[in-house]
C-alpha cells in the first residue's frame, strides 16, 4: 500500500531560511509549499489543505504569525501549526497556544529539535488516521 | 566556543547586583539579528553532520553570509549605543 506523503507549509519572510527548511523537509520525504508572506501561506493551506505548518511569527510589515495561524485554522482547520520564532517571551507562547498552535520553537534551535517535533506531530496525525 | 574574560564572574555578578539591564528596544533587535542568523547556521551545518556528507560551497558561503551579518549588525549595535 502506498503511503501518503504529509504535507508541509513553511512560512518565513527570511527567504535563505525558508528554502533550506523546504529542502531538508522534501529530503526527508513530505511534500512542502514554501511562502514568504502570511498571505501567500494562507492562500496555499486554502488550495494544499497542509497536514503541518511551521510559521515564523515577525512578517514583514507587521504582519503577525499567530494571526497567520488564526486564518490557516479557518481554511484547514486540521493542519497542526508550530511556531518557529526568536521570540522566547511567556505571553507570546501563550498568546499562540490560545490560536491553536500545537507547539513553539524558539530560534536558534537545532536540526535535530525541528525534526523531533515534527516527527512527533506526524506520528500523532498517522495515529489519527488509523483510529479516525 | 571563545574563553571567559578573566573577570567574567564578577561582570555577572555586578549585572545582576546593578540590576543592569537591556532596553526592551535593543534586545527585540538582538534577538531577531542574531537568533534568526544562528538558525539558519544551526540548520546548514546540523544538515552536513546529520548526513555525514561535504559541506557545499553554496552553503558554506551562506554560513559565511549569515555570520558576516552577525558581525555587522553588532558593529552597528555597538556603535550606535556605545558611551564611551
Amino acid at each position: 500500500m502506498l503511503k501518503k506523503k504529509l504535507k508541509v507549509l513553511i512560512l518565513d519572510d527570511e527567504k535563505d531560511i525558508c528554502e533550506f527548511v523546504r529542502l531538508l523537509f522534501r529530503k526527508k520525504g513530505y511534500l512542502v509549499y514554501k511562502a514568504f508572506s502570511g498571505n501567500k501561506a494562507v492562500s496555499l493551506a486554502k488550495k494544499v489543505k497542509p497536514d503541518i505548518a511551521l510559521l515564523d511569527i515577525y512578517l514583514k510589515r507587521g504582519v503577525s504569525g499567530i494571526d497567520v495561524l488564526s486564518r490557516i485554522k479557518g481554511v484547514a482547520p486540521l493542519c497542526q501549526c508550530v511556531m518557529v520564532t526568536w521570540d522566547s517571551a511567556k505571553e507570546k507562547i501563550k498568546e499562540a497556544r490560545k490560536s491553536g498552535s500545537v507547539a513553539y520553537l524558539t530560534k536558534p534551535l537545532t536540526i535535530e529539535q525541528l525534526f523531533k517535533v515534527v516527527n512527533r506531530i506526524a506520528k500523532n496525525i498517522a495515529k489519527r488516521g488509523k483510529h479516525g | 566556543m571563545a574563553n571567559p574574560l578573566p573577570n567574567e564572574r564578577q561582570i555577572y555578578e555586578k549585572i545582576e547586583k546593578q540590576n543592569i539591564i537591556i532596553p526592551p528596544l535593543v534586545w527585540e533587535l538582538i534577538n531577531h539579528h542574531i537568533r534568526n542568523d544562528l538558525y539558519m547556521i544551526n540548520l546548514i551545518i546540523g544538515s552536513v553532520v546529520l548526513d555525514g556528507e561535504p559541506l557545499s560551497a553554496e552553503n558554506a558561503k551562506k554560513v559565511l553570509s549569515h555570520t558576516n551579518s552577525i558581525g555587522t549588525f553588532l558593529d552597528k549595535l555597538c556603535k550606535l549605543t556605545q558611551t564611551e
